[in-house]
């Protein structure tokens, strides 16, 4: 039980023995294959960080490029809102010049019928009074010498002088 | 005498005793299990789902992994696959009790062989790592008049593992024979829960630590230098 003998070099070689073929049947296939699993979760996650800075990337891409069409679409916008200021107040300024024109027009044809009406007037007067006067001193004048008279009295009426 | 152990067959003058084949079995039954255990392993890709089996390998080897390369530093990785062998060996020796096997550690050939190896491991790591010079010089620190008992110290290392497994095992074993002769039923049943697998495991669980402790000092001054 307790006396040594070649037992004790055969279980040395058997503990060696067991020793290798455990490496070699359990401990290698399995070290083996957390690593080679630990190399592919490695390059898994290596991957998603590429994918994540490369989608990063682009929404930073498209934000700039949001921006962009922002500050463009606002730039129309503004050019738009000018343009319509313009037209609106050129339309005004023709609206208003066409109305002073035809305003100056009305009043141009206002004087003319004023001028027109005194004249007609003026001549009715001067027939009337040519009649009067004939009917006053029954006499025919000179239509020509008559109408001259009046003609003159009616200018000095104009004038303000009132004989 | 029923303890003592059997010579099952002779190679010329060499006897082959019940411990060596025991050994033998065990060892077949630990190769083969891994080699069956493992074949997935072998064929799988590295994104490839594994059954449950081969978690549970996965999750043995890698625990041990992670036991051993802590208990003994990052130098002490390489020893790993030799520590595992060694505590897997001890747990299926010491159990093999139960089914009526006598367990190869209740031979003192056996648990000697076994301090051997790990003898050779301290000393070789110490030489490793000291020099020959460093390593011969040390036994007289810290003064010379201490060689005597540093000699004796690092020869007394594997006697005191090898008699520690072996004394605990026999010990186991003698008690249990004599349960059986006594009260061979019922009775023997939680003693052999107590002297197989509870004194089994931590014995197995010693052997180890202490083989990793001492390795690892050796490594540990190489480290301090």
């Amino acid at each position: 039980m307790i006396e040594l003998g070649w037992t004790y070099f055969f279980q040395i070689a058997n503990i060696l023995i067991l020793y290798f073929l455990m490496r070699r049947y359990l401990f290698g296939p399995v070290t083996n294959f957390i690593e080679k699993r630990r190399e592919y979760t490695e390059g898994l996650i290596e991957e998603a960080n590429s994918s994540f800075a490369k989608a990063k990337e682009l929404q930073a891409q498209a934000e700039a490029e949001l921006t962009e069409a922002r500050r463009q679409a606002q730039a129309s916008v503004e050019q738009a809102v000018e343009h319509g200021k313009a037209m609106s107040e050129e339309i005004t300024d023709r609206a208003r010049r066409e109305e002073a024109a035809r305003l100056e027009r009305a009043q141009r044809e206002i004087e003319e019928a004023k001028v027109r009406a005194i004249h007609e007037v003026r001549q009715e007067v001067a027939n009337l009074s040519v009649q009067i006067a004939e009917r006053i001193v029954e006499q025919s004048l000179d239509v020509d010498a008559h109408m001259h008279l009046i003609e003159d009295a009616l200018q000095r009426m104009d004038d303000g002088h009132v004989n | 005498m029923e303890f003592d152990i059997k010579t099952i067959f002779r190679l010329g003058p060499i006897p082959i005793t019940e411990t060596v084949v025991n050994t033998w079995i065990i060892m077949v039954v630990l190769v083969v299990g891994s080699m069956i255990v493992t074949r997935r392993f072998r064929t799988a890709g590295p994104g490839d789902k594994l059954g449950t089996t081969e978690l549970v390998v996965e999750m043995i080897v890698d625990g041990l992994d992670s036991f051993i390369g802590e208990t003994m530093g990052k130098k002490g990785r390489k020893f790993v696959p030799y520590i595992s062998t060694l505590l897997l060996f001890l747990v299926v020796a010491n159990l093999v009790g139960l089914v009526g096997v006598r367990p190869p550690t209740a031979d003192l050939n056996t648990t000697l062989g076994l301090a051997t190896i790990t003898f050779i491991l301290i000393q070789g790591s110490g030489i490793r790592s000291k020099g020959i010079l460093g390593y011969i010089k040390g036994f007289f620190e810290p003064f010379p008049l201490m060689f005597p008992l540093n000699l004796i110290s690092e020869i007394s290392t594997p006697f005191s593992m090898a008699f520690r497994l072996f004394g605990n095992i026999i010990g186991g074993m003698i008690i249990m024979t004599l349960l059986y002769m006594v009260a061979p039923i019922v009775v023997p049943v939680i003693p052999h829960v107590y002297f197989d697998l509870f004194s089994g495991i931590i014995q197995a669980f010693i052997f180890t630590m202490l083989t990793m402790v001492f390795v690892s000092m050796a490594i540990d001054e190489e480290e301090e230098e």
